[in-house]
């Protein structure tokens, strides 16, 4: 295949990155141990994991792609499609659920016209109903990349959605 | 109303505690300097059993007990794992270490690795606290540019890097052997013990796995002795103890006491139940711990008395709900989270969580039956028993305790929710109609 990524470790991902991710793979004795911090990098960067991303970081750690899969597939924050330019985490659990983390799901559903799950027409958001953030002293909670909002309720839900352009 | 008690999170919101300067003003490294220029490793080990320092993790087995486990003269490198995942629902209390006092964690990483000959420290910090693993990764940037993290630290024979390491969301991974697999790059997979993480841990070596807050505790130990930590709290949990109050409460919040400050004045401190209500029930440390009535509140926040009470201190985060909760919608929602983390490794966890959930759902949304309380019961007994050999973790038991425990307690609301049609909050959102196949509201 003549889109395959070059073979050797050395030479799936182009500098600066690469310089980058090598530097998290030092951290290690053995490379396959830095594949979360590599996934979250890669998706930071790419916006989601394609299934060629997949294949070079299997180069880049030299694991097999099942072995990428698999972990790509067991934790809640890797997106395998692409989303929405903000990715909101609405809390579910109960701290959040006890002081209404629903009614403020079921407003932003109406107000962005999607279902949970789902992203804007737009591209804009996309909404994702999470299990806890351990932001339970801001609850109900949102986590939008690496920014806390909380406590949201329906009359704050407009503040909110305008810091998300 | 009980007064705090500020050791790990002192000068916190009065100054700038989370630079290495502000840090400093604190008598930051002060300790570590101590251990390094007076004490060998195993002093300094002697000393943090001397205190009696149990894991603030949730189990509270003695830290410095954990430490002599690491076997001598194996040859082999040794390893500190720190344990940042935090994701007990109602558990935030790590958060705030992490983010308003990171070098206390760094100290304290430092101080374990030179008791137990470590020279590599990760922190796995959960991925959905990015805040926290920014604030750590600074800290350390700036230990190491004075000389506090890296090669011969403080001009000694000691080395030690620290590193962060983000998961991804699984709450598994917080499971200490869990935590090792995810950080050797695979699936949160929980591994059979033994053999022991102090024996075989990451890549087969020895490992040390300890809390945020047991490892902060370990600094104010060796800075100011164990006789200083021993004369705070109770001498069955002495110290303090970062207190994470949410839920039905005026004002959510953190509070550090003493661990002699009974349930009832936390949840005092967060100002009381809100809305001039009453209360109803307590978790008292974090969503897998049997909840507590109102009546059962006034005991002292150490492992030993609540233990008597008939729950567990746990992680200490305490979840109030008040007389207008349900505790069918409340146990459903737990539920859901305990069949979604499920790691589906054993099958008496994967298949009974999801039974559990299926059970109280269906009383939830009124389709429940007779002898369905008594049913729900039985497949919590069925399913719990790590301990037994029936499951590699304790995931499964962590679903079971509430869910036992809720049974007992507030049988009523589950009997009504048969009887009448499912939960108030089923029939709130869905006005009476069941959808068919309808997620959970």
């Amino acid at each position: 295949m003549s889109d395959a990524p070059p073979k050797g470790p050395r030479h799936v991902f182009a500098d600066p990155l690469g310089r980058e991710l090598d530097a998290i793979v030092a951290r290690y004795p053995r490379r396959e141990a830095a594949m979360l911090p590599v996934l979250t990098r890669l998706q930071a960067e790419r916006g989601f994991l394609s299934d060629d991303t997949l294949r070079e970081v299997a180069s880049y750690l030299e694991v097999t792609e099942a072995a990428v899969v698999g972990v790509v597939t067991f934790y809640s924050m890797y997106d395998r499609q692409p989303v929405g330019r903000h990715k909101v985490y609405v809390c579910r659990t109960l701290s959040c659920r006890l002081r209404g983390a629903e009614d403020v799901t079921r407003a932003l559903e109406e107000k962005l016209k999607i279902h949970r799950g789902e992203t804007t027409a737009d591209g804009r958001i996309t909404l994702v109903p999470f299990e806890c953030l351990g932001l339970c002293d801001m609850a109900p909670c949102a986590l939008v990349g690496d920014r806390r909002f909380g406590p949201l309720d329906a009359n704050s839900l407009d503040s909110f959605l305008e810091q998300l352009p | 109303m009980a007064t705090e008690k500020r050791v790990l999170l002192e000068g916190v919101g009065v100054r700038n505690v989370a630079t290495l300067d502000g840090y400093r003003s604190r008598r930051g490294y002060k300790a570590l300097e101590r251990a390094l220029t007076t004490m060998k490793p195993e002093e300094v080990t002697a000393e943090v059993l001397r205190s009696n320092l149990r894991g603030r993790g949730g189990a509270g087995f003695p830290t410095g007990r954990k430490w002599t486990f690491v076997p001598k003269n194996t040859g082999k490198k040794i390893y500190l794992a720190c344990n940042a995942d935090e994701s007990e629902p109602g558990t935030f209390k790590d958060r705030q270490i992490m983010e308003q006092v990171p070098h206390l964690l760094v100290e304290g990483c430092l101080l374990a690795c030179y008791a137990i000959g470590a020279e590599t420290a990760y922190i796995y910090v959960r991925g959905e606290y990015p805040q926290s693993i920014a604030a750590l990764e600074k800290a350390i940037a700036e230990a190491r540019a004075a000389g506090l993290v890296g090669k011969n630290i403080l001009g000694s024979s000691f080395s030690c890097d620290v590193w962060v390491h983000g998961g991804a969301g699984a709450y598994i991974c917080g499971e200490e052997t869990g935590l090792l697999s995810s950080l050797e790059g695979g699936r949160g997979y929980p591994r059979i013990k033994p053999p022991f993480p102090a024996v075989e841990g990451l890549w087969k070596s020895p490992t040390i796995i300890n809390n945020v807050e047991s490892l902060a505790a370990v600094v104010p130990v060796l800075l100011d002795g164990a006789d200083a930590w021993l004369a705070l709290g109770t001498p069955d949990t002495p110290g303090t103890r970062v207190y994470g109050v949410s839920g039905h409460v005026e004002r959510p919040g953190w509070f550090e006491f003493e661990t002699s400050v009974t349930l009832r004045q936390v949840i005092e401190a967060a100002g009381g139940v809100w809305k001039g209500r009453k209360l109803k029930a307590l978790i008292p440390g974090g969503s897998s711990v049997p909840v507590l009535r109102a009546d059962e509140i006034d005991v002292a926040c150490d492992f030993g008395s609540v233990q008597k009470a008939g729950s567990l201190m746990g992680s200490a985060g305490l979840i109030v709900m008040d007389e207008t909760t349900c505790m069918v919608d409340a146990l459903l929602n737990l539920m859901e989270f305990y069949h979604h983390e499920s790691c589906g490794q054993c099958t008496p966890c994967r298949e009974g969580t999801g039974w559990l959930e299926k059970l109280v759902r269906r009383i939830w949304n009124g389709n429940g039956k007779p002898g369905d309380v008594d049913l729900l019961d039985s497949v919590a007994e069925t399913i719990g028993g790590a301990a037994a050999g029936k499951t590699i973790c304790f995931l499964a038991d962590s679903a079971v305790m509430p869910t036992r425990s809720f049974v007992k307690k507030f049988r009523g609301d589950f009997e009504k929710a048969v009887a009448e049609g499912g939960s108030p909050v089923f029939r709130k959102y869905h006005g009476g109609a069941v959808p068919a196949g309808a997620h959970h509201a």
